[in-house]
């Protein structure tokens, strides 16, 4: 229990090696990188030496949802969503030593998807949903993904899981503030925000995903654009679950 | 030129493994011959001719081996590890010379009054760089010399012209630092200065 669970994900590293940070789940104009192919099915794929981008249209407009796949042993394959820099200055209050035992219950608490992706990438058991960091030159970046058994392939029920399980992580973790008992724990409304800034260098908790906006999208579209897509993917898994 | 143009009094400073890359970021402090515009050094089987661009140089090597000599420009490394994703892709109109490489096809390069067809060789084996070829002869004899100055332009420019086509395939370009001299520039920076420099160089490639 505590801390100690969740504290350390486990990493890939391409940080001795010329490959390009992953670019966010969410994407506007986007082109794919690598040796490019259009597939039949109307999917787009991008092919690098150290990961294959999979783009999928998310909506009518010009959003779409990239996804990557990795090698990660033998055994198996993560199909990953990259959300930037987002994740690291909250995780750095869970992972340290002075709040980390108490922010670690509520989060076990009230944000249990997020709990066992850290908790099952920290014991690094395979199969599972995960939390983990990609790092490459100059850049650490953190990853919602899920195993898959190298040859297998992924379903579009999926895809749109694992996307709204990354959409949900983003939110959360950019907006730490909405955790349930966040703020006593972290000794009040100014102590929080001084907090945040300190350890993220950031102004508030909204700026503090600015790690999501190398790509160019804009600071105040981003957090509206995951709540829109958010909405969209609950919807395919509502629609989902009314057509069993 | 070809009473000028001689291997022998070329100061003899490369050592024998010496294919360095077409961009040369810091100034080279050893000693070279200075020769129609170029700088000249030498090891025992082959010489750099280095074209002096304010603070950059731009280089080409011709070596000498099994008899034959061969005029070379190295693109660098950052090819390396796509050409085996590249093999398994199609060609794209985004990468002429990427795509005229994996078809056999040779690169012919011109100016207003000459042509000269260039092989790209990717890298492989033990030599971790792509790199541009012409074979010109024998050996160092002065006209192969005069060759190989006249045309080493064309091979460093496809060179260059292969690293914006990195550019093109990786999109979202590594953030690595490359080194040049004591210091170090970033990798983008590289690339934009290999694709002004390119421009510069009033070969251009023959449409495919």
């Amino acid at each position: 229990m505590g801390r100690r669970e969740i504290s350390e994900p486990f990493a890939i590293s391409f940080a001795d090696r010329p490959v390009p940070a992953l670019r966010f789940l969410l994407q506007r104009d986007f082109k794919p990188s690598g040796v490019v192919e259009h597939l039949p099915d109307g999917l787009t794929v991008g092919m690098t030496p150290w990961f294959t981008e999979v783009v999928f249209e998310l909506t009518e407009t010009d959003t779409v949802a990239v996804l990557y796949r990795i090698s990660k042993d033998d055994e198996y394959d993560l199909v990953v969503a990259c959300l930037g820099e987002s994740v690291e200055p909250f995780f750095k209050l869970l992972a340290g030593g002075d709040y980390g035992d108490e922010l670690s219950k509520l989060v076990q608490r009230h944000w249990p998807e997020q709990y066992e992706m850290l908790r099952l990438s920290t014991a690094e058991v395979p199969g599972g949903r995960v939390m983990f960091t990609l790092h490459t030159p100059q850049r650490v970046q953190w990853m919602v993904a899920d195993h898959l058994p190298v040859g297998d392939d992924f379903s579009s029920a999926q895809v749109t899981d694992l996307i709204g399980a990354a959409l949900q992580t983003f939110l959360r973790f950019s907006q730490p503030s909405d955790l349930p008992g966040v703020i006593p724990v972290l000794g009040g409304p100014d102590l929080l925000s001084r907090r945040l800034k300190t350890i993220s260098g950031l102004i508030n908790n909204l700026n503090g995903i600015n790690g999501a906006f190398e790509d160019g999208l804009d600071t105040d579209d981003l957090y509206g654009l995951a709540k829109d897509a958010w909405d969209f993917v609950q919807g395919i898994d509502e629609l989902r679950r009314s057509r069993r | 030129m070809s009473d000028t143009l001689a291997f022998a009094p070329i100061p003899q400073v490369l050592s024998d493994d010496e294919v360095p890359f077409v961009l040369s970021l810091a100034p080279d402090p050893r000693r070279f011959q200075d020769l129609g515009g170029a700088k000249y050094r030498r090891g025992s089987d082959r010489y750099t001719i280095e074209w002096p661009l304010g603070p950059i140089g731009l280089r080409a090597v011709v070596l000498c081996a099994e008899g034959h000599s061969f005029l070379m420009a190295n693109a660098g490394p950052l090819l390396t590890d796509w050409w085996p994703i590249l093999r398994r892709g199609s060609s794209s109109p985004d990468r002429p010379l990427v795509s005229a490489c994996l078809a056999g096809e040779k690169i012919t390069m011109q100016t207003d009054d000459l042509a000269i067809d260039l092989t790209i060789v990717p890298s492989g084996g033990e030599v971790d760089y792509t790199t541009v070829v012409l074979v010109l002869g024998d050996g160092f004899s002065p006209d192969e010399m005069t060759l190989a100055h006249h045309v080493s332009l064309a091979a460093i420019k496809v060179a260059l012209l292969l690293a914006a086509e990195y550019r093109t395939l990786v999109d979202t370009v590594p953030d690595m630092a490359v080194p040049a001299g004591e210091g170090t520039i970033d990798l983008a920076d590289m690339l934009t200065l290999a694709d002004e420099v390119a421009n510069q160089i009033t070969w251009s490639p023959k449409q495919r």
